[in-house]
């Protein structure tokens, strides 16, 4: 069947985009989020601010911006462009960008909110039986700040399968190359095709659901043994 | 054993100051710091194990010098091979009872593995 085979291509894609936006907001989530929580620095909470933005800002005014910055003619995609022949606007790399941006603020908050929630005696138990500093975020710091990051990134997973306005500013809509789930919804919609419409809604809407639950069996405050 | 320290270090808080200034030297076995609450015991120990940097002054342990305001030494508490135990204990509830005796054995970058409990479950591997 031939709606069929296409419906597969646009869920597949949409998970790669998902899943590689994720991976990237997991490491740079993890990385700010720690960052905030840990260290005094001149700008912190303006660039914990300029990071939420992205969770307030219309998605295609930042789906603007991106093309204004990473466009053929923007600063950083004319240096791409140049140093290593790489063009975001138009290609499913690009989705990964608009979705990964979309969803950072809901990996990094999280991340931060669960690192502060770390007792800093923990770490100090650690150096003094002589663990490094690298082993002891990896041993102590993030093992018990792990259940409030999962429940950012799945939700950030969830968001970006559903990102619509930036992805479709960035990356457009290309069958099979950029056309994700929800743009796919979007132009079945247009064009009339309600049974094709009414498929891919409900694949959005139960791996949404099963990743919503998830999430919340994994919120802080569920399981409070780690507060002793 | 010679213990040989003079710790001095000014924490503020809002309006509030505490000045720490302690000074020991003592080759005695033991050594037993008693005072009233908030006269920084926990202060002059953290201090000790490199856990909080003082202001100046200067820790040296058989003339091995920990920490040095004047020439600016200062060895984390990773070098400085010391055992200290927390007042409230800091013992890693994700951890297990087995997993926390074996936490400082443990080098490099994982915690040292659950062992399959037995069944029952032996109370070493139980949670905390």
């Amino acid at each position: 069947m031939d709606a069929l085979a296409d419906v597969w291509i646009v869920l597949r894609l949409s998970l790669k985009v998902a899943l590689w936006a994720t991976a990237i907001t997991l490491v740079l989530g993890v990385a700010l989020g720690w960052l905030l929580a840990r260290k005094r620095f001149v700008g912190r909470e303006l660039l914990d601010t300029l990071c939420t933005l992205p969770m307030v800002l219309p998605p295609t005014v930042l789906g603007y911006y991106l093309l204004v910055l990473v466009g053929s003619r923007g600063p950083i995609g004319a240096w791409l462009y140049q140093h290593f022949g790489i063009n975001l606007i138009f290609t499913w790399q690009g989705a990964v960008l608009a979705a990964a941006i979309v969803t950072f603020p809901l990996v990094f908050k999280p991340a931060r909110a669960a690192f502060e929630a770390v007792e800093g005696q923990y770490e100090q138990a650690a150096r003094v039986l002589g663990v490094s500093e690298w082993a002891l975020f990896l041993r102590v710091t993030l093992p018990l700040a792990w259940r409030g990051i999962m429940a950012g990134l799945l939700l950030a997973f969830a968001r970006a399968l559903g990102e619509f306005g930036a992805t479709l500013m960035i990356a457009g809509n290309i069958p099979g190359q950029t056309q994700t789930l929800s743009i796919a919804v979007y132009e079945a919609v247009q064009a009339g095709q309600d049974d094709m419409a009414n498929v891919l809604a409900a694949i959005t809407s139960i791996v949404c659901i099963a990743v919503l639950l998830s999430a919340t069996r994994l919120m802080p405050g569920r399981v409070a043994h780690h507060q002793n | 054993m010679l213990l040989d320290f003079h710790l001095r270090n000014r924490l503020q808080s809002g309006t509030r100051v505490f000045t720490l200034d302690v000074q020991l030297k003592s080759q005695a076995q033991r050594v037993v710091i008693a005072g009233p609450s908030g006269s920084g015991k926990s202060q002059t120990l953290k201090a000790i194990a490199g856990l909080v940097r003082p202001q100046s002054g200067h820790v040296r342990i058989d003339g091995q010098t920990l920490y040095d305001a004047a020439s600016g030494v200062f060895l984390p508490p990773q070098a400085r091979r010391l055992a200290y135990v927390f007042q409230d204990y800091a013992l890693f509830a994700h951890l297990t009872v087995r997993q926390n005796i074996a936490f400082a054995l443990a080098r490099g970058w994982l915690n040292p593995a659950p062992p399959c409990a037995p069944p029952g479950g032996g109370v070493l591997d139980r949670g905390l």
